[in-house]
C-alpha cells in the first residue's frame, strides 16, 4: 500500500511536468475519481440495503438485537473489506493511469513492466473482493476502470510477452 | 504550485467537496500541494465513513428489535 502510495505521489509530480501528458492524465483522473467514489457509495447502499432487509426480517420474527449482531457480521465484514479493496484499488489506478498516459505520450513501455505487473496483481485482488457476490451483491466495476486495467494488462503483455489477467 | 497540479488535485476530490475546495483555495486558505491533499479522501477517513455507516445501521438495528448489544 505505501508502494502504491509511494508511486501515486511520484506520478503527480511527473505529471506535472508536461503540458501534453498532464493534460491526458487530467482527463483520467477525473474519470476515475467519479468511478471509484460511485463504486463506494454502491457499496454503502448496498450494505444499508441488507442490513435493512435483515432487520426487517428479525423484527417481522420477532428476534431481539442479539440475532441481528450475529446474522449481520458477516455482511459487515464485507462491507469493511470492500472498503479495503477500494482504498488499494484507488491507489492502484491512479498509478495505472499515470503510466497509461505516460506511454501514450511517448514514454518508453519498457520502465514501467514492473510497476505494471506489480500494479495489474493488486488490481486483480481487489477487483475480486468487489466482485465477490458470495455475501453482499457483486459491485458493477465502472467502464473507466476497466480500461485502465485493459491498458496496463496491456503493456505488461506486450512488454513481457506474457499474459496477464486482471479478473 | 502549477495551476494544473492544482487542478488535477481538485478535480480528484469528489463533487460533494469541491466546492469546500474551491472556497478554500478562493480564501487564500489553501497554497501548497500538500494542505491540498488534506483534502482528498484518506484511507483513514474512508474508513471513518464506512463505520459511521454501520454504527447507524447498528442503532437502527437496536431501535427496531430492542434487546442490548
Amino acid at each position: 500500500m505505501k508502494r502504491l502510495l509511494a508511486a501515486v505521489l511520484a506520478l503527480v509530480v511527473l505529471t506535472g511536468c508536461a503540458s501534453g501528458p498532464t493534460r491526458v492524465a487530467h482527463v483520467t483522473i477525473v474519470s476515475l475519481g467519479g468511478a471509484v467514489v460511485a463504486m463506494n457509495d454502491e457499496s454503502v447502499r448496498v450494505y444499508r440495503a441488507r442490513t435493512d432487509a435483515l432487520i426487517a426480517t428479525l423484527a417481522d420474527a420477532g428476534s431481539d438485537y442479539a440475532a441481528y449482531a450475529t446474522q449481520s457480521r458477516a455482511l459487515t465484514e464485507a462491507f469493511r473489506a470492500r472498503r479495503d479493496a477500494l482504498v488499494e484499488l484507488d491507489a492502484a489506478v491512479y498509478t495505472a493511469a499515470g503510466i497509461n498516459d505516460a506511454v501514450r505520450s511517448g514514454a518508453h513501455p519498457a520502465n514501467y513492466v514492473a510497476l505494471a505487473t506489480t500494479l495489474l496483481d493488486a488490481v486483480s485482488a481487489s477487483l475480486r473482493v468487489l466482485r465477490d457476490g458470495r455475501v453482499l451483491p457483486a459491485l458493477t466495476v465502472p467502464p473507466e476502470i476497466t480500461q485502465v486495467v485493459d491498458g496496463l494488462r496491456a503493456l505488461a503483455r506486450s512488454a513481457t510477452g506474457g499474459v496477464s489477467d486482471a479478473g | 504550485m502549477p495551476a494544473e497540479e492544482v487542478l488535477a488535485l481538485v478535480l480528484r476530490i469528489t463533487g460533494a467537496l469541491a466546492p469546500t475546495v474551491l472556497a478554500a483555495i478562493n480564501s487564500g486558505n489553501v497554497s501548497t500541494l500538500d494542505e491540498l491533499r488534506k483534502f482528498v479522501p484518506t484511507p483513514d477517513g474512508l474508513a471513518a465513513m464506512d463505520e459511521a455507516v454501520i454504527a447507524a445501521q447498528d442503532a437502527k438495528a437496536r431501535a427496531a428489535l430492542g434487546g442490548t448489544p
